[in-house]
């Protein structure tokens, strides 16, 4: 799941070079949109989201400092991406009208045949924990990295990974119970704790 | 199968996503760098210079319409617009309400979604919106009312209205300008926190939303609950500790606290690793209340240095409840370093 940051391959990208700019692609665009699906929220486009997370490491990329450090760069782009479009659904919400956007997806009949009621309902139980709780619970428990991995891409100690992702895991449990969802196994497992 | 697992199978992307977030990605670095907005902006206040210049055409006086009965109308999906009072009051909507009064005096109840209004003006018309929230009066204006779970926003475009929210507080708004009330129900409030806490709009606005309902006079217990459950994740997510610990022990001296396995979690995880002291009366409870692995680890590691025999205990436990190697690793070693203690 963990992939080694290639700092050639970067440098490679940053000035230009097409083929290292597939192989970037490559590598992290499943990443990307697999974070953008799991934490996004319903009233995100998951695919939209990637793509604009994407755009923004290709004109960016330059202005990383410590090519070391871009998977931790990535998540924090990610992650501002993600609050900014759920921010944008949120005004949606307010003022029909001001964006429009026929691909609501919400309401796209694919992705919502294609996502079960468990699914779904999961989802809702994610949405109700903190933003800083549901991001360790999907990368420790739905991605299987450890605390020291999530704590590099988060940035914080490993301490405060093990602290929010025992508090996430409480709630997450008592959202289960609430959502008639039953014990998840996949918690007393994986990751963190 | 694993509610989780189950999760992690329907989000997992396949080829066709990764197409489209390429195509995406591609069109969206060919788009233009920037659009020059400076000088479009520029251009606009110039124009808009220009026509105030321009001379005024004084208003032509009309009829006033007469005070009879108005065509009672039930606004909902079977229908998105409506003329009426002799077309000089138009509505659109999307959402669900209800039209009744007179041509003078229309009154529109709003439930819920977006309405829009456009009233003739110098027609001696005086329509009013009313939500649980708001009620909007106006002589001759256009504006819009959108009502969801987060309150009754309403919009000017031209004319002023004059917005009455529930919380008493009354105001005169005018073109381009628009009002928030926020609902004012503990119910209502602890909806509207939900929906700002899942938008992740910032920690403040959750809170300040979360302590109006906690100050509601309407609050029920449940709602209450949730509302307190809700003060403390926001508080501890922005790093508010103290408070956070303060608002947990709030939660857990009610009686019967319907989330209490979980609020001992989060006092147990504020107090710190290091302050066993404050973590062990919540720890104690959490052991006798459905523990987990995690909570019976930090309860030996509490419990060891006055009562060994009780940490050994606990860590059995966990060493029982344990599923996988890693966990179990962990365990033994904390239960040979009591070994080796004694």
């Amino acid at each position: 799941m963990t992939i080694g940051v290639d700092q050639t391959l970067l440098q490679a990208v940053r000035e230009g070079d097409l083929r290292a700019r597939e192989t970037l692609f490559a590598q992290w665009l499943p990443v990307v949109v697999r974070w953008c699906a799991r934490m996004g929220g319903p009233s995100v486009d998951p695919e939209d989201a990637a793509a604009d997370v994407l755009v923004c490491v290709l004109t960016r990329l330059e202005r990383l400092r410590d090519l070391d450090s871009f998977d931790a760069w990535l998540y924090g782009i990610t992650r501002r991406t993600l609050a900014a479009h759920r921010r944008k659904a949120w005004v949606r919400r307010w003022v029909p009208g001001v964006f429009v956007d026929p691909d609501d997806p919400a309401d796209r009949p694919d992705r919502l045949a294609e996502c079960s009621e468990t699914s779904a309902r999961v989802r809702q139980v994610l949405e109700e924990l903190t933003a800083n709780q549901r991001e360790v619970l999907v990368l420790c428990d739905l991605e299987g990295r450890t605390d020291e991995e999530v704590a590099r891409l988060l940035e914080i100690p490993s301490g405060t990974v093990k602290s929010r992702l025992r508090l996430a895991r409480s709630s997450f449990r008592a959202g289960c119970a609430r959502h008639a969802l039953g014990e998840p196994a996949l918690l007393a497992g994986q990751g963190g704790g | 199968m694993d509610p989780l697992h189950q999760f992690r199978q329907d989000t997992e992307p396949d080829a066709a996503a990764f197409g489209r977030v390429r195509r995406l990605t591609e069109s969206r670095l060919q788009r233009p760098a920037s659009v020059p907005w400076l000088g479009i902006g520029l251009a606009a206040a110039a124009l808009l210079v220009v026509f105030l210049l321009l001379p005024g055409q004084a208003p032509t006086p009309k009829a006033v319409v007469a005070d009879t009965p108005i065509s009672v109308a039930t606004l909902d999906a079977s229908q998105k617009s409506l003329s009426t009072v002799d077309g000089k009051v138009k509505l659109d909507w999307q959402g669900s309400g209800h039209l009744s009064g007179t041509n003078r005096a229309p009154s529109i109840d709003w439930d819920s979604g977006h309405l829009s209004v456009e009233v003739e003006p110098q027609q001696g018309i005086a329509l009013s919106v009313q939500t649980r929230e708001a009620t909007v009066r106006v002589v001759g204006t256009g504006f819009s009312v959108h009502r969801d779970v987060l309150g009754t926003r309403v919009e000017v475009r031209h004319g002023k209205v004059q917005v009455e929210c529930s919380d008493g507080s009354s105001v005169l708004i005018g073109e381009s300008q628009s009002r928030l009330c926020m609902p004012s129900s503990g119910v209502g409030l602890l909806a509207r926190a939900r929906a700002l806490q899942s938008a992740e709009m910032p920690a403040t606005e959750v809170l300040t939303t979360v302590e109006l309902g906690l100050n509601s006079k309407d609050l029920s217990e449940s709602v209450r609950d949730e509302l307190q459950v809700l003060q403390v994740q926001e508080l501890e997510a922005v790093g508010r500790k103290e408070e956070a610990k303060v608002a947990a022990e709030r939660y857990l001296a009610s009686p019967n606290p319907p989330r209490a396995v979980e609020m001992h979690r989060y006092a147990a995880a504020l107090a710190g690793e290091a302050d066993c002291a404050s973590a062990l009366p919540h720890l104690e409870y959490l052991r006798d209340h459905g523990p987990d692995v995690d909570d019976l680890q930090r309860y030996a590691q509490c419990k060891a240095p006055s009562d060994k025999k009780e940490a050994r205990r606990a860590l059995e436990t966990a060493l029982k409840m344990s599923d996988t190697g890693e966990q179990r690793a962990v365990i033994q070693a904390s239960l040979a370093a009591l070994g080796k203690a004694d």
